[in-house]
């Protein structure tokens, strides 16, 4: 077993330079941790079905849940269908700051726009730190230190948890059908 | 066959079959507790009044059976330092297995254990991030003069990761 630890970033999403708007950049869409509303590419059941046969795949192969591109794909785009429109809820609200010619104070702002609203701090064009919210005032993302953190909204965490319920209980089923788990048992303290 | 050697034979049968079954199980499944520690700390500095994400630190989960999945995930921030009135607001906790963080209420305590709600059933096995938010209320006494800075941190954080391979 191996278990450590250091300060690589795993989560936060360094800017992609795609679009840039002011000091900051885009986040990148196209990264498992950052998801936006996208039209689901099939219906409910047949998801449940890519699913179960995604598990099927990964046990064969001794793989599980994000060890698998496909399953990782599977994920982004089952969440996705649920996902609040963060690409244009942070493009618009960067648009909205930087729009804002209003006397700033040096702290905390807050503006309200079509898709959501966004609190930030503003030095002359530097933003420092933001948080993007959907128009339920949930918090989608923030920005901070030049780093982008996408936070799941309850429809999106109810619906990934879904997926690994169905997930789970296929590879599993899956190992019994095949003779075993795939891994030795280490149970440790 | 006397009723009393029938019993018997009825009883043996039973065993046998209850200890097959645990065998079976205990074959298929295991479940445990790891604990994983950091000599890293979280910190930040900010201006009065402005507000900010803490840098990472970052925890590695291996060698957990390949199908151990999470059925509670909690966070010790660690120890504190501060200089200045410096609020925290939450923490921030990311994994390499979920497409999303989860932000956690947190009042600033140190040494406490913080849970989540969002991993379950996620994979135990991989890499995860611990990061906080917080808002200079005040800057630093230096000197008898308050200085614009604040500065707060957490040091020696943990994770304690529940498994279980059967999930």
């Amino acid at each position: 077993m191996r278990v450590g630890n250091d300060k690589s970033l795993v989560q936060s999403r360094q800017p992609s330079g795609t679009e840039k708007r002011g000091s900051v950049s885009s986040p990148d869409y196209t990264d498992f941790h950052f998801n936006t509303k996208t039209a689901p590419a099939m219906s409910d059941e047949k998801y449940k079905t890519a699913i179960i046969e995604q598990a099927k795949k990964d046990q064969a192969a001794g793989k599980f849940q994000s060890d698998s591109a496909g399953f990782r794909n599977l994920v982004k785009s089952y969440v996705s269908a649920v996902s609040p429109d963060r690409k244009n809820i942070i493009s618009q609200g960067l648009r909205a700051i930087y729009k804002n010619t209003r006397q700033e104070p040096k702290t905390f702002n807050l503006l309200d726009y079509m898709f959501g609203s966004v609190k930030y701090s503003k030095e002359a064009d530097d933003v420092s730190y933001a948080e993007f919210y959907d128009s339920n005032g949930e918090m989608v993302a923030s920005f901070s230190n030049g780093r982008w953190i996408s936070y799941g909204t309850k429809a999106e965490d109810a619906r990934e948890s879904q997926l690994w319920g169905i997930y789970n209980q296929a590879w599993n089923s899956a190992a019994r059908a095949n003779g075993g788990t795939t891994s030795s048992i280490d149970v440790t303290g | 066959m006397s009723k009393n050697k029938f019993l018997k034979i009825l009883f043996s049968a039973l065993l046998v079959i209850t200890m097959a079954f645990t065998a079976t199980t205990s074959a298929y499944a295991a479940t445990g507790t790891k604990k994983v520690t950091s000599s890293g700390t979280m910190s930040l500095a900010l201006k009065t009044g402005q507000t900010g994400n803490s840098s990472e630190v970052t925890f590695r989960v291996s060698g957990l059976p390949a199908n151990a999945v999470i059925t509670k995930l909690e966070v010790n921030p660690g120890s504190l330092k501060y200089s200045g009135a410096v609020l925290t607001n939450y923490l921030t906790v990311a994994s390499s297995n979920r497409s999303s963080a989860e932000k956690v209420t947190w009042n600033g305590k140190e040494n406490t254990t913080l849970s989540t709600n969002g991993f379950l059933a996620s994979k135990a096995n991989g890499t995860y991030t611990i990061s906080f938010n917080a808002t200079c209320i005040s800057g630093a006494i230096s000197h008898g003069m308050i200085l614009d800075i604040g500065s707060k941190s957490y040091s020696n954080p943990y994770i304690t990761i529940y498994w279980d391979d059967s999930f």
